[in-house]
């Protein structure tokens, strides 16, 4: 039961905030995970990618069922045949679009001002479409999560949502980016607040304004030195040309301090970024309500960007010695097959066999490359990344006044008769 | 062992509340009484599913198929049992959808597709030179013969990769200028000669046709020449080159959106090297061919080299040494060296001797010796 796994001693107690019974979320990741990756991407090449649907289902479940509430996991029970068909329904509506962009593109092909109008009107339209289809795919994998046979749900129009993040978007943008936290703010309490767990309904109490200081904070760290570089290589340019005595110096080497600035700039960037993220998470989390519950999040921005940049740094050392170990063996190859070729002695078709038994060393060797760093991000991504990433959050997550979400009552609206759009929706995948 | 009670949680599907309970297996089904209480429901052996695989689990969660009811065993121990008495116990606990609407789903979304990619494609292709102005249409060729002629020339030492020498040039322009002067096209027609080893020539957009070199030293005649750039003018003012050029981007994003390429990005990239593998349909071969007769004939230009031409194009393929070439997918050589030599014979050479020295000779020294070695 959710009361023996009371952890007191909780910001002031089990009776400090009124309901009482306070839980961790809790995470457990069982073995298999690796292997299951494996066999989806291998599963997936012989399939020329249709097994996709059905390999992200299987990932899905694992996913869902290591996220526990009192000890007991949640589930997810849509099927690849869903995701397919939504996909089909997908790409049937961008299909003309594209198409239509792809000829008119090559039509206009040499005129700069239409080709920049065209590419501008497809780029609003995959704008608006990647919105609407992510809201959409939210609500059909809501409808396909339980908690106890418990089923959630998502309410809302998709198209409203569309309009809250290109209303939203404009003012970051006019803003140079300082109102960033109005369009995520904005976009975050529309899906939470159409948000179900049975019959009862997620509310958030957050205010942009709330998350300012922090962004300014971050837009500061992330624009201050890179003005500063480019002041800094705009000084020692003039100085060149000054002493020079002509305006375009000959050599335009960046000012080494100005090119150590951007560099550090653009590393220390992304855990910087990653830190905003988790931190506005965590507002979120705690501004959140299910109604008699509460949420409280004691995620860090460390433990997560610490893994980013972790992850990053060993996927490049696994791709330098991958490369290195495609360099050998084509190294080897040629060296073996040139002589081959180049022997003055040798005739046509000795020199056609010499070349055929080279590119069947090296085709193989090149494709087997691709496949194996394809498979290797992939399973890093989701078993390092992802995993890690939900675990700190899952893991630092606290419900309080837990015993109000074990009241909840099933839906009235029956599973699968939300209409069309929920069992294949639209952009399921 | 049948009769075995478990201790157990049971929520009823109606709300998330998890109740102690006890589970009896019996032939028949699953009981599962409150604890010390009386049987609050009945789960028959074939509605009994599993709803997580159990691993190294100590507790197996059970659901009833079609129902939200869910009770999780305490004791591991009952796997075995459940697994001989529940015939269905691995199955999916639910259904999913209706096969009817599965099938008017997916069919319309390929339906569709199909209806794109069959009538809206085509279309949009056979009609998209006549929105294009010529000299967009011009300047679209220009660019797509840059990136051919980037790809495909091989020169030589202190050679270019296109050939324009001032009398090879000549010679060719007047062995064209007849063919030319029966066609009305929107764009002059543009004749460059490639500095390549490659058997052949092709036509581009906006009335660009590159001759490779290795066409030059294998030809024998001038007229097998002029043959093979009446049949390119053919695909010209048949508007051919465009079309497939369209044709090819928009099936290349197709294919890339059903393969998982969500948003065709490989496809737009791939704007300039689609010409390079555009290979035409038979019937527009065909098409081709029979304007190459009438331009051949309408200029007064023999007929029977061009004819003889194909047949030691095929025997060359034979052997094997042909490059990579786009004549590939033309219509078999015999069968189109029979539509051709069935045209009237007579007419006479498309260049004299000195011309047709000056066309040879237009890429440098001659190439013909070395190439045939390879």
């Amino acid at each position: 039961m959710a009361i023996e796994r009371l952890e007191p001693g909780w910001r002031g107690g089990p009776d400090a905030s009124g309901g009482g019974t306070r839980l961790r979320v809790g995470f457990d990741a069982r073995p298999g995970l690796t292997w299951l990756l494996i066999k989806n991407f291998l599963l997936t090449i012989v399939t020329l990618g249709f097994y996709r649907f059905w390999a992200r289902v299987r990932v899905r479940r694992y996913f869902w069922s290591s996220l526990r509430l009192a000890d007991e996991p949640l589930e997810y029970t849509g099927t690849g045949l869903e995701l397919f068909i939504g996909f089909l329904i997908a790409v049937a509506v961008i299909a003309p679009f594209g198409i239509a962009y792809v000829v008119l593109k090559r039509i206009s092909l040499g005129n700069p001002f239409a080709t920049g109008a065209l590419s501008a009107a497809y780029f609003a339209f995959l704008l608006i479409f990647v919105q609407l289809v992510s809201f959409r795919a939210r609500r059909y994998r809501l409808s396909r999560t339980a908690w106890r046979g418990i089923g959630a749900r998502q309410t809302g129009s998709a198209w409203r949502y569309v309009g809250i993040f290109l209303l939203t978007g404009l003012l970051t943008v006019v803003t140079l980016g300082i109102c960033a936290p109005w369009n995520s703010i904005a976009c975050q309490r529309y899906k939470i607040a159409n948000t179900w767990f049975g019959d009862s309904r997620f509310s958030v109490e957050a205010k942009a304004k709330d998350l300012l200081p922090a962004w300014l904070a971050v837009l500061a760290l992330l624009v201050l030195p890179a003005a500063v570089a480019i002041g800094l290589n705009h000084a020692f340019f003039s100085a060149a040309a000054h002493v020079q005595g002509q305006a375009h110096p000959v050599a335009r080497v960046p000012h080494p301090g100005a090119f150590l600035l951007f560099l550090v700039t653009i590393f220390a960037g992304i855990p910087v970024l990653i830190a905003y993220w988790v931190a506005q998470f965590r507002y979120l989390a705690s501004r959140t309500r299910l109604g008699e519950t509460r949420f409280h999040s004691a995620a860090r921005g460390g433990p997560v960007a610490g893994r980013v940049i972790l992850v990053g740094l060993a996927l490049v050392a696994i791709f330098i010695v991958l490369a290195g170990g495609l360099a050998g063996v084509v190294a080897i190859a040629m060296k073996g097959g040139a002589a081959g070729v180049t022997a003055s002695t040798a005739t046509a078709v000795q020199k056609a066999a010499a070349i055929k038994s080279l590119a069947l060393v090296i085709l193989p060797a090149v494709i087997g490359f691709y496949v194996l760093i394809v498979m290797i991000t992939q399973i890093i991504a989701y078993r390092f990344l992802r995993l890690g990433v939900l675990r700190h959050l899952a893991t630092t997550l606290e419900i309080e006044n837990f015993a109000a979400v074990e009241q909840v009552v099933q839906s009235s609206t029956p599973r699968q008769r939300f209409g069309i759009a929920d069992s294949f929706e639209f952009g399921a995948f | 062992m049948i009769g075995q009670s478990w201790a157990a949680r049971y929520s009823d599907g109606r709300s998330a509340a998890s109740r102690p309970a006890t589970a009896q297996l019996d032939e028949t089904g699953l009981t599962v009484l409150d604890e010390n209480g009386p049987p609050r429901t009945k789960w028959p052996l074939e509605e009994i599913r599993l709803i997580e695989k159990p691993g190294a689990a100590a507790e197996i969660r059970l659901g009833r198929a079609e129902s939200s009811e869910r009770l999780t065993l305490l004791d591991r121990a009952a796997l075995p049992l459940l697994q001989r008495q529940c015939p269905f116990l691995r199955r999916a606990i639910y259904r999913g959808m209706g096969r009817q609407r599965v099938a008017f789903w997916s069919g319309a979304a390929l339906a569709g597709l199909a209806f794109l990619f069959f009538v809206g494609v085509p279309f949009l292709a056979r009609h998209s030179s006549q929105w294009m102005s010529p000299r967009l249409e011009a300047d679209l060729g220009r660019r797509v013969a840059t990136a051919v002629i980037r790809i495909t020339a091989r020169p030589g030492k202190d050679q270019k990769r296109e050939c324009t020498a001032p009398a090879g040039q000549a010679a060719l322009a007047k062995l064209a200028a007849p063919l030319i002067a029966q066609l009305h096209l929107r764009n002059k027609p543009r004749l460059r000669v490639v500095n390549s080893p490659i058997v052949n020539a092709v036509a581009l957009p906006g009335g660009q046709i590159l001759l490779f070199r290795g066409l030059l030293d294998f030809a024998e005649d001038p007229n097998e020449i002029a043959g093979v750039l009446a049949h390119e003018l053919g695909h010209v003012a048949l508007d051919h080159p465009t079309t497939v050029m369209v044709e090819r981007g928009a099936t290349a994003f197709l294919i890339g959106l059903v393969v998982g390429d969500v948003f065709g990005i490989s496809a737009i990239g791939a704007i300039g090297t689609a010409a390079l593998s555009a290979s035409y349909s038979r019937e527009a071969e065909s098409a081709a061919d029979a304007e190459a007769v009438t331009l051949m004939e309408g200029a007064g230009y023999d007929l029977a080299p061009f004819a003889a031409f194909f047949a030691r194009l095929e025997a060359k393929q034979g052997d094997g040494e042909l490059p990579i070439g786009f004549l590939r997918s033309h219509p078999p050589d015999a069968e189109r060296a029979r539509l051709i030599a069935a045209a009237p014979a007579g007419g006479g050479q498309a260049l004299d001797m000195r011309g047709w020295r000056s066309l040879k000779a237009i890429c440098g020294r001659a190439h013909a010796a070395s190439d045939s070695e390879q």
